[in-house]
């Protein structure tokens, strides 16, 4: 560790003086990592609630109405865990490539090729296959289609050092088009065909239908825990999850130690595609239960990313995050029962990230009012 | 094909290629000033929606396109405060802000009575040039039949090429994206060049989501931009940061988008839903091809990396 350095404001013309010093924090604890990104977060609901008492609304009001949906009963419990399992998986996702500081934002895409693959799987083999087997198959076949989606960037970026916020933005759109094509461009395979008249997803068998245990959660939740806890054993206890910090924290250590940048990007997209593909794979069989584009292009990928960014790359704090997260996407719709637009959600998400994104530097550096000694100069 | 159906392809490639002009133009200024602006989709919606907010309640497109300008001015200042200030993670914020011009240009759309999004402007960007002149052989419609607008953005290309490579501010606007501790030890203002230069790029993004509301589409629909504003800034990196170089790929990406209309005057049928896919999927294509070809990039060197004047 170098000292820290020190950014002082310092007089350039003589004009003026800022009596802030800046400074690098040698090292930077957890709690303290947490605690910003909690304020983060308050801060967040309270310029959304500005926003809110802009339209008109009273923020209370709202803010109450909002949690009761969200855990005021059962059922609202059901939908919050609803969408808090394809969260923790983009989430996971995301955490895997930016913690090698591969800046993917393709969660959404491989997370449509992982329901396209899923239903697809589901179709096939669910009519003569026992439940469990099925919901196997499906979380197979969803992982596989994500990890092949991840790898249309990832070999580029392996190469060619092609640029992988480009390609993977690019493949999201490509992958919403042809999940579109599917639905209501062409009579696919995924199309329901009893009724041509109104484009639909072909419902999947039950035996890939995820039913609710004590009318709260299903299966996908059960799935989505465990491989959060199985990324944050990799990360922390495997040969893999070792290289990949490593190459996180300086690209040229990795490369002298001879890990191979090469195949850890094929492998670390492959990973992180196979989580997001999961999450599609999942939300087929828990929400939508057919091929759905419209209730799928969620932007459930790009909202991984602020649940990566506030749990601050750590796999085991985006499950809490993604809670959080999942309540907030769970009542979008309902809120225009009562006159708010949907829309607030996704500014509150925007918000929280800004907040989030801008509260690091506070972790890095120390921002400290310096006394202004008048004529020192 | 016959020389009609060429002619008026071309000329909707030119006004559906009009925005990302705008745009990417403005992204090349926030660029080259070692920024990387992703938010630009976002900051485009709101563009779009306060420059329709505008037109729709003094049924003046000018006013609105001005509007749009500014609101999206200061809407990407939280880039700039988050990027050049706070030094966030500027791919982070980028996606941020996207999320947040998504929902705030929606929010926004579904106020007043009745909402925006029901509302039909009405008062839209007309041809400069009377009807009778866009008959002209070729010329005609090709050059004289454009609305204000894109002579605007024509313009912008030209001053913003003029400005980054003739001009001495331009010179230190290279400078101080290309390395910043040199030129702040040569006396420039880092931190006010970039904060300066996300403020262009925004206005100009503003401009071109203008241009999607007051002429394109003529109406304000939630996430209208369908991916123009990212379109925007990667056409910024294949065009080497160069803005006629832009205004070329701008044009293709708007005649790839425009594929269905020329089909149709062909008479060819083809679903709408793959040729939506078309641009995005060339895109990502031609940024492999280049990247495999490429042996050395024009990039600017200090491009989405924060500076700190102590860790130079």
């Amino acid at each position: 560790m170098t000292a820290p350095a020190v950014d002082r404001a310092a007089p350039r013309s003589g004009r003026w003086h800022i009596p802030i010093t800046v400074e690098q924090r040698a090292a930077s604890r957890f709690l303290q990592q947490l605690g910003v990104n909690l304020v983060a977060l308050v801060l967040a609901f309270g310029l959304g609630a500005i926003l809110l008492l802009m339209a008109g609304d009273n923020p209370f009001d709202v803010y109450r109405e909002m949690f009761d949906r969200a855990f005021g009963s059962s059922r609202a419990l059901r939908e919050t865990l609803r969408s808090t399992t394809p969260l923790i998986l983009t989430g996971l996702a995301v955490t895997v490539c930016f913690r090698m500081g591969l800046w993917s934002i393709g969660a959404e895409g491989q997370l449509i090729a992982g329901s396209v693959a899923g239903a697809a799987a589901a179709l096939v083999l669910g009519p003569s296959l026992p439940a469990p087997l099925a919901v196997a198959a499906v979380v197979i076949a969803a992982a596989l289609g994500g990890a092949a989606w991840a790898t249309l960037a990832s070999v580029p970026r392996a190469l060619f050092g092609t640029d992988e916020v480009v390609t993977t933005l690019m493949l999201n759109f490509v992958a919403l088009g042809i999940m579109n094509y599917l639905i209501y461009g062409s009579v696919s395979y995924w199309r329901d065909r009893t009724n041509l008249g109104f484009p639909a997803g072909k419902v999947i068998p039950e035996s890939a239908q995820l039913d609710p245990y004590f009318g709260v959660f299903d299966a996908g939740l059960i799935i989505s825990l465990a491989l959060a806890l199985i990324v944050a054993l990799a990360l922390r206890r495997t040969v893999w999850g070792y290289q990949l910090r490593v190459a996180g924290d300086s690209r040229a250590a990795a490369s002298y130690a001879g890990i191979s940048a090469t195949r850890q990007i094929i492998s670390v997209f492959a990973v992180s595609g196979a989580l997001a593909g999961i999450a599609g794979g999942t939300f087929v069989m828990s929400i939508t239960f057919a091929l759905e584009p419209r209730a799928i292009a969620v932007n459930l990928g790009f909202v991984g990313i602020v649940v990566a960014a506030v749990a601050l790359l750590k796999p085991l704090l985006v499950v809490p995050i993604a809670f959080l997260m999942g309540a907030l996407l769970s009542i979008a719709p309902s809120l225009s029962i009562f006159g708010v637009s949907p829309a607030v959600v996704i500014v509150i998400q925007g918000i929280i990230l800004l907040c989030v994104a801008g509260a690091q530097f506070f972790i890095r550096y120390r921002v400290r009012i310096t006394r202004v000694e008048v004529g020192s100069r | 094909m016959n020389d009609w159906v060429l002619i008026q392809s071309l000329v909707v490639a030119v006004s559906t290629g009009t925005p990302v002009v705008l745009a990417g133009s403005g992204a090349i200024l926030t660029q080259r000033s070692g920024v990387l602006d992703l938010g630009v989709e976002g900051t485009m919606l709101i563009g779009a929606v306060t420059g329709f907010w505008v037109t729709t309640a003094t049924d003046s497109p000018f006013a609105g396109l001005v509007v749009a300008v500014l609101a999206a001015a200061v809407f990407s200042m939280i880039q700039g405060v988050l990027a050049v200030s706070l030094r966030a993670n500027q791919v982070v914020v980028g996606v941020a802000l996207v999320i947040f011009g998504s929902g705030l240009s929606s929010f926004i759309g579904s106020q007043g009575d009745p909402p925006l999004a029901r509302r039909f402007s009405g008062a839209i960007f007309t041809p400069v040039y009377p009807e009778s002149v866009h008959d002209w052989p070729a010329v005609g419609p090709l050059l004289l039949s454009h609305d204000p607008v894109v002579y605007m953005s024509w313009a912008f290309v030209a001053v913003v090429q003029w400005y980054v490579f003739r001009t001495r501010t331009g010179m230190h606007l290279r400078a101080v994206g290309h390395d910043p501790a040199s030129a702040d030890a040569a006396g420039l203002r880092v931190s006010g060049m970039r904060y300066l230069h996300v403020a262009l790029g925004g206005a100009a993004a503003g401009a071109g989501g203008g241009y999607l509301t007051l002429r394109l589409f003529s109406d304000w629909f939630d996430d209208m931009t369908a991916g123009m504003g990212w379109i925007a800034v990667i056409l910024v990196i294949l065009a080497s940061w160069r803005s006629l170089r832009l205004l070329v790929a701008a044009y293709a990406f708007g005649a790839i988008s425009s594929l269905g209309f020329t089909l149709q005057l062909l008479g060819w049928n083809i679903p709408t839903e793959l040729l939506a896919i078309l641009p995005f999927l060339v895109v990502y294509l031609v940024m492999v091809f280049v990247s495999a070809a490429e042996r050395r990039s024009q990039m600017p060197a200090a491009l989405a990396e924060p500076y700190f004047r102590e860790s130079r």
